[in-house]
């Protein structure tokens, strides 16, 4: 395995590089995506599984997705400058280079890091998986902080990116759309498994959202048009975007009140508490990602607009 | 007995995965060598289909309850349908490339 592990590295390394210095942006984008996956395969050799989910279904699809979205929305660009050696910079990713090498030596070989103070503390976690039980429980403020970065980042979208929505090419036949029918069962029951399982194997909240996501970026390529489920109005729409965030904080003061200390849980409730921030985690995540790729507010205006213009 | 048919099966294992990544091999050269994407397209699905099939069918062979079984069966299921789909969208698209260049439009 060994062998494998080298060239598996090397690949990585490779594929980086092609990402970094290609010229066209097509093909960053293509080997962007082959890297992830790449990526993904790394961790699961390094025995970090949930890690692994996550790379596959984030890093590597949702993440590409997203960016030939905007592929699809910008100018085709190719750099033809001839491209300049420049010492500064050269210095400093040398001297970023020493220092990650530095700190890599530092991690004590046979290092068990905090687990064992994990796993002391998992009867009181409510939940058995110890990824699980330090994302939600122990560390919950991070996990909630990431849910406000996610929001953020689609604040920041809509605000630069109002009136554009990917380029869709026409389709001819349904063969996409019979396709995203027959998934749409199969991704919600792995989306619903993926975030139950979640509190005894790797899975959880980020995987669960990511694969909702991707189903619902399917739905928008085959028909064409930016999601919208029924007549729910904004503000609903909003509330299922922040929801997330804002029910974590929230179960986070009740525990400040309950003197468990600040995004604290008493024992007894601690698994419920996890399931029901999970659940619209998972929905806020899912609705999040997926209106970044196919935009949904501009929804009417962006219909009259076509209609304008066909 | 089991001894022997051990081995017969762990060759049949070795047999069908090498013939798969066989398969693997003749599509990358055919994705790497061929022109035109529906040439490509047309080397890769041996790839995706066949040579996935026959390296799912060994690892069956190696499986050691009929629920493993029946995941490296929903795997290959599930490459074969996103497969099928994705190749029809990268050939559609394709078609209607060349019928723009051949019409004279630009695309």
């Amino acid at each position: 395995m060994l062998v494998f592990d080298g060239l598996l590295a090397l690949l990585i390394l490779g594929l980086a590089w092609r990402a970094t210095s290609s010229r066209d942006l097509f093909e960053s984008i293509v080997v962007f995506i082959a890297l992830g996956l790449m990526i993904a395969l790394a961790w699961v050799r390094l025995s970090a599984p949930d890690a692994a989910l996550a790379e596959a279904a984030i890093g590597s699809g949702l993440a590409g997705a997203l960016l030939l979205a905007t592929w699809s929305r910008i100018e085709p660009q190719t750099d033809d400058r001839v491209r300049a050696f420049s010492w500064s910079w050269a210095l400093v990713f040398s001297g970023l280079a020493v220092g990650l090498l530095l700190a890599f030596a530092q991690i004590p070989a046979d290092g068990q890091g905090m687990m064992d103070e994990v796993q002391a503390h998992i009867p009181q976690a409510g939940v058995a998986h110890p990824v699980t039980a330090v994302l939600l429980n122990f560390r919950a403020w991070d996990t909630a902080l990431e849910l406000a970065v996610l929001a953020w980042a689609w604040f920041a979208q809509q605000a630069l990116n109002r009136d554009h929505t990917p380029r869709y090419q026409a389709l001819d036949g349904e063969v996409l759309q019979t396709f995203a029918k027959w998934l749409t069962p199969l991704v919600l029951l792995v989306g619903a498994y993926l975030l139950w399982r979640g509190a005894t194997e790797p899975g959880g909240a980020f995987q669960a959202g990511a694969v909702l996501a991707a189903g619902l970026v399917i739905y928008s390529l085959a028909y064409q048009h930016p999601w919208r489920a029924g007549r729910l109005n904004d503000w609903v729409w909003r509330l299922s975007w922040v929801g997330g965030f804002w029910l974590f904080v929230m179960i986070g003061l009740v525990g400040l009140a309950m003197g468990v200390g600040f995004m604290g849980y008493p024992p007894a409730q601690a698994g419920g508490l996890i399931l029901l921030i999970e659940i619209c985690a998972t929905l806020s995540i899912a609705f999040l990602l997926a209106a970044m790729f196919s935009g949904h507010r501009d929804t009417e205006t962006l219909a009259s607009k076509s209609n304008k213009e066909s | 007995m089991a001894e022997a048919m051990g081995l017969i099966l762990n060759g049949l294992s070795l047999l069908l995965i090498g013939l798969g990544l066989a398969f693997f091999m003749a599509g990358t050269l055919g994705v790497l060598r061929f022109s035109t994407p529906l040439n490509r397209l047309h080397a890769v699905t041996k790839a995706d289909n066949l040579g996935l099939g026959l390296v799912v069918a060994g690892l069956i062979l190696q499986a050691g309850s009929w629920a493993l079984v029946f995941k490296y069966l929903i795997i290959w299921a599930l490459v074969l349908l996103s497969a099928a789909a994705v190749s029809h969208l990268i050939g559609q698209r394709a078609y209607q490339q060349t019928r723009q260049t051949e019409s004279g439009e630009t695309p």
